[in-house]
């Protein structure tokens, strides 16, 4: 089937498609909504105010293939990813004839985020290399850590996050802690991340930038944050890449408190 | 009979208690120091304000631990307060006397070998500490208010003698 | 591997000073006392009470000078003292850093404050937050961390100061925020003087 075939296709059946703005959502509620709902088909999208085109493929749990532009496969689709603005229109039962990813959704939108992650940690670079010939300092820090907590507490998902000196100090702490003791969580982290650390200079593969933990009833992601180490608490791993995508910008922002 | 000591910590906040009662340790440094800023605002009272506050803050352990341990004879509480002001680390202490006053001899001194470790000997004595921890012993062990008993330092380790006396003086 | 906070509490929370026949604490190469902490915060606020507007800030001076000395000579003693060779040093590998951890598990663990560090620059700075600390309740008005001010200066002095004892006074510490006037942490910042 060919694209081009599809307007075709949904005339002649009844609208049982789904249609809406991203301002309402983002592509990765939709699509994993869509795909824990067993659906099949494919997500078009429209990017506001360029209009450019994106298409998502997927049966059930598996994302088929992706592209953004010319952007094929994890490319395209971590590029779909960072659309906030545009619309989205889910086809059903459309199948596509190139796979270009075949991977769990899940473990698709990890592979995106992380390559979203590669991308911005270089622009950042090449933005600091650029800051520092011309002989100006960064902006200081507008906001303080706690604020900058609450805003982490309100990325859908997430239970608590905790700031935590390598030495085990817990330094912050702010949402729900039910799920774990805090100061264990604390005393807890610094000796895993000293264990991974220790290992990642052992195999001499730089430092550790990213951790994930899954416990039956949490999970726990920490990330590097200046000196320290934040640790966000969520209940299962189901809105990781979300809380992932969006925690980022503010993970890089706590690490100037720190 | 030996002082009970019970000690504890408060595992939130790894507070140390002593017989229910917070503690904290310090150095020989410190209350040097201490005792030379009471020194240097003689203006103010200083030397007074550190006898008053240690003679109030030692008489509530001491009736507490009293109580607790139903401490009545006057021997019994004396030993008792002796063996805190060891306990503490603040040296020994030899108490005389009976409900109109006495004698009180320090064998040794933290205050006073403190301050002659940091800075040698001085020209007067400097325990004003040990005045108030004395008061609060005697008007604990004979059931007087706070302010029964003047404490005065007639002798001090700080000056080159080998012990430091205290005369006690029940206030009219 | 990097010094361990909860280690460090465990090991040395246990640690329990005792006098000899003289009354006395000799440890870690000074004369230690164990004064009642109602005793050391009612006498701050007596007597800063008794000094008038002007003469405040001498006072306080005072205060935090004795908490400085206190913990320089008998932070040197801490370093390098047998339990601290034994608890904290197999785990330092940060140098200054790592004893400045230890130093801070230690403060918590002998009940001064609950205490770590935020961020630190070697040499040039440091943040200090406490969770708890005795002295937030003597029920003066105004920032009262006066022991753990004269504390984080004298361990930043011993730490990247010229070697003990020729380091004194190199660097200060402000209190920032303060528990006893409402925020929900004391936050102590070391820098050059």
């Amino acid at each position: 089937m060919t694209q081009q075939s599809v307007p075709t296709l949904i005339q002649e059946q009844p609208d049982n498609s789904l249609k809406g703005n991203l301002s309402l959502t983002n592509v990765t509620n939709l699509l994993q909504f869509l795909s824990m709902s067993s659906k099949r088909g494919v997500i078009e999208l429209v990017r506001y105010p360029s209009n450019n085109e994106g298409r998502i493929y997927f049966v059930g749990e598996e994302l088929v293939s992706a592209q953004s532009g010319v952007l094929t496969g994890i490319p395209g689709f971590a590029d779909l990813l960072s659309w906030e603005q545009g619309t989205f229109h889910f086809l059903p039962d459309i199948a596509c004839i190139d796979k270009t990813i075949g991977l769990n959704v899940q473990h698709a939108i990890l592979e995106a985020v992380t390559l979203l992650d590669h991308q911005a940690n270089e622009k950042a670079i090449n933005q600091n290399s650029e800051v520092e010939e011309g002989g100006f300092s960064m902006e200081p820090t507008e906001r303080d850590s706690s604020e900058v907590m609450n805003s982490l507490l309100e990325v859908p998902g997430v239970d608590a996050v905790v700031v935590v000196g390598r030495d085990g100090f817990v330094i912050e702490s702010a949402g729900s802690s039910s799920r774990v003791n805090i100061e264990e969580l604390g005393a807890s982290l610094a000796h895993s991340i000293n264990g991974i650390e220790e290992m990642g200079s052992e195999l001499n593969v730089n430092n550790f930038q990213d951790m994930f933990i899954e416990y039956g009833r949490a999970v726990i992601m920490c990330r590097p944050v200046g000196d320290a180490v934040a640790a966000i608490i969520t209940p299962d791993a189901s809105k990781l890449g979300v809380i992932r995508h969006k925690a980022k910008k503010l993970f890089v922002e706590l690490g100037q408190s720190f | 009979m030996a002082l009970k000591l019970e000690f504890t910590m408060d595992k939130e906040t790894c507070r140390h208690s002593l017989n229910g009662h917070g503690v904290v340790m310090h150095s020989h440094h410190y209350l040097a120091l201490i005792t030379k800023l009471v020194e240097d605002l003689g203006d103010l009272g200083g030397p007074q304000i550190l006898c008053e506050v240690v003679e109030e803050s030692m008489r509530k352990i001491l009736d507490d631990y009293f109580l607790k341990n139903s401490l009545s004879s006057v021997e019994d509480r004396c030993r008792a307060g002796v063996e805190y002001f060891s306990t503490f680390g603040l040296g020994k202490m030899h108490i005389a006397g009976d409900e109109n006053g006495g004698k009180v001899r320090l064998t040794s001194s933290h205050v006073d070998e403190g301050w002659t470790m940091k800075w040698g000997p001085h020209s007067k004595p400097i325990n004003h500490l040990t005045c108030g921890f004395i008061s609060a012993i005697f008007s604990a062990a004979f059931n007087k208010p706070l302010k029964s008993y003047g404490t005065t330092e007639t002798a001090s380790i700080v000056t080159g003698q080998p012990e430091s006396t205290f005369v006690v003086t029940a206030l009219q | 591997m990097t010094v361990m906070r909860d280690t460090v509490v465990k090991a040395l929370a246990k640690v329990q000073v005792q006098s000899d026949e003289n009354g006395l604490i000799p440890e870690y190469e000074v004369l230690v006392n164990l004064l009642p902490v109602s005793l050391l915060n009612t006498f701050s606020e007596r007597i800063m009470a008794a000094a008038p507007p002007e003469r405040k800030a001498e006072v306080e001076a005072g205060l935090v000078r004795a908490a400085y000395e206190c913990g320089y000579h008998t932070g040197c003693g801490i370093i390098t003292s047998e339990i601290f060779s034994d608890v904290v040093m197999p785990m330092v590998t940060e140098d200054e850093k790592d004893i400045l951890r230890g130093a801070y598990a230690a403060f918590t663990a002998w009940g001064w404050a609950k205490s770590g560090i935020v961020q630190l620059k070697e040499a040039e700075k440091m943040t200090i937050r406490a969770f708890d600390y005795y002295e937030a309740d003597s029920g003066g008005q105004g920032l009262r961390g006066f022991m753990l001010r004269g504390l984080s200066q004298a361990f930043f002095d011993l730490a990247y100061a010229e070697p003990y004892p020729d380091g004194m006074d190199t660097y200060i510490c402000h209190q920032t925020k303060g528990l006893e006037v409402g925020d929900s942490y004391g936050e102590f910042v070391v820098v050059k003087k």
